[in-house]
């Protein structure tokens, strides 16, 4: 198989909390996949691990067959809030990464601008992050993460902050932009109507200490949209993908 | 709408200023207080200008002390901030000595610096950068350690050096801080060259105003504070402007409407 990451055998305890159980998943090329689970049970911490920001306590971190764990800066990572820089404008905010790089201004700014029209935010180049819409804010911070790597990308409840209509605005557009571009993205959700929508694979994480409880294959024909929802065969993989998740261990 | 407002409030504080003033000169015309305590605006207005010249030359001095000594406040206000967040070891060890320092009254000081260092410029300076390190420190640590913690990783995950760390996030993150720390320091160096000049020496407001005590001139005293007034003051807009300078950024936080989404 053409597994471009990979994580193995994951595990991590916090002081008093075991968070993740043994998880082992894999991301294919071009593929995108979600992450589902209950809330606080380790998702973003297995983010962290990924993108080498946090070490596991065992297990590995594996991309093009190469060991990263605990290895920063390969893979990029995108947070719920956008965390864009208040005192520069949008199109040195996109460019950080470039510049992190070492990358001079100049050449920074030619490399992002042609990316500003698919991204939404062309006319607002120079526009501080404050005068934004939460929406275009999330599309500034979507297009820094795609400027730092291309080719994996770890989204972290992108759209959790943003009102329902605004969200659901972004799922189309997210789903849009990944006909254009060929990055394997791993997305992390609460929300089952977007991991479907997006998604070519789902694994369900169970509560803590967070296990794979299962993984759904999704394959509705593309490209999806609002009439996908009416289909019986989303229909049903709503509802065992539901199940899975609200089904809770016993012990609880 | 809002501007109209602002306007509003502006002639609201102006006329209770004015009408302040007013009170004030009607307790001397009115011969209620006599003026040898208390004298009226026109008369230190009159004072003021009389001695223009004399004001203006020893006013001179003691500005120069007050930004001689704030410029090496700051320099090495940040020069330590900067360490004390980079350094956590330092931190422990010298953050409880630099607060327990704070609890010396620096007035008692300028005596035993007088005694030191003579009746120059020196010991006043000192005092002038003793009175402002501490608040330049203490808020630019503050500035930098209240960093976003989230934006941190973020930095961590891009792989970003310490040096860029600090360029990108840290220190622009610290200056709201760091500038209400000047602006507190720099109505103090004011103060502190005037504290300094009472030791003794030979020009500055502080020594003027001494001399003009001595002779009973109550009014050239005001006139003296009246300068001591403007000239902190004056200091203090002068961060302002600075301030709005370094954060360009600050300016479109409210005034600016949200533009719509485009896609909606
Ligand atoms: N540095 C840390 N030290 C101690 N505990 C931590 C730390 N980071 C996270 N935790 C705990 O680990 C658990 C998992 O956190 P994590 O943020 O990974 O969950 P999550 O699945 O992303 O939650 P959410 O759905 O709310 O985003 C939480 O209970 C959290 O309190
Ligand atoms: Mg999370």
């Amino acid at each position: 198989m053409d597994s471009i990451l990979e994580a193995k055998n994951i595990k991590k305890s916090f002081v008093r909390l075991h968070t993740l159980e043994n998880i082992s998943l894999h991301l294919n090329r071009k593929e995108f996949v979600t992450i589902l689970g209950p809330s606080g049970c380790g998702k973003s911490t297995l983010f962290s691990i990924i993108a080498g920001i946090a070490l596991p306590d065992q297990g590995d971190v594996i991309i093009e067959g190469e060991k990263y764990t605990g290895i920063a800066g390969r893979v990029s990572f995108m947070h719920q809030k956008d965390l864009l820089l208040p005192w520069r404008n949008i199109l040195d905010n996109v460019c950080l990464p470039l510049f992190l790089k070492g990358i001079n201004q100049r050449q920074a700014h030619a490399e992002a601008l042609p990316h500003f029209a698919l991204f939404g935010l062309e006319g607002f180049e120079k526009y501080y992050p404050a005068q934004l819409s939460g929406g275009m804010r999330q599309r500034a911070a979507l297009l820094r993460t795609f400027m730092f790597s291309q080719d994996i990308m770890l989204l972290d409840e992108p759209f959790g902050g943003l009102d329902a209509l605004t969200r659901q605005t972004m799922q189309q557009w997210l789903m849009n932009v990944m006909e254009e571009i060929e990055s394997s993205v791993l997305l992390i959700t609460h929300d089952v109507d977007e991991a479907l929508l997006l998604s070519d694979r789902v694994y369900v994480l169970s509560h803590r200490p967070a296990e794979i409880r299962k993984e759904f294959r999704v394959n509705l024909k593309r490209p999806r949209g609002l009439n996908s929802f009416a289909e019986p065969e989303y229909i049903q993989l709503k509802e065992s993908v539901l199940a899975c998740l609200t089904d809770r261990p016993s012990e609880e | 709408m809002k501007k109209w407002r602002n306007t509003v409030d502006h002639l609201m504080s102006a006329g209770v200023g004015v009408l302040f003033l007013f009170l004030w000169e009607m307790t001397g015309r009115l011969q209620i207080l006599p003026a040898y305590l208390l004298p009226p605006p026109s008369r230190i207005l009159l004072a003021m200008v009389r001695n223009a010249d004399l004001l203006w030359q020893h006013a001179r001095i003691t500005l120069l002390q007050a930004v001689v000594g704030f410029a090496i406040a700051m320099l090495l206000g940040c020069l330590l901030a900067l360490w004390l967040d980079y350094s956590p070891l330092a931190r422990k060890t010298l953050y409880p000595y630099l607060i327990t320092s704070q609890t010396v009254p620096i007035i008692v000081l300028a005596p035993l610096f007088a005694m030191w260092f003579g009746f120059g410029i020196l010991p006043k300076v000192l005092i002038v950068v003793l009175v402002c390190f501490f608040p330049i420190t203490i808020s630019l640590m503050e500035g930098l350690a209240t960093v976003d913690k989230e934006l941190m990783d973020l930095m961590h995950a891009m792989d970003a050096s310490t040096w860029q760390k600090y360029r990108w996030v840290k220190l622009p993150a610290a200056m709201p801080s760091l500038f209400s720390g000047l602006k507190i320091s720099g109505t103090y160096s004011i103060m502190g060259a005037v504290i300094g000049e009472w030791i003794g020496g030979r020009m500055g407001l502080g020594v003027y105003m001494l001399r003009v005590r001595q002779s009973f001139a109550t009014d050239q005293v005001f006139a003296v504070i009246t300068v001591i007034v403007i000239l902190s003051i004056l200091v203090l807009k002068i961060i302002q402007l600075a301030e709005e300078k370094a954060m360009p950024w600050q300016q479109h936080d409210q005034s600016q409407e949200e533009p719509v989404d485009q896609q909606k």
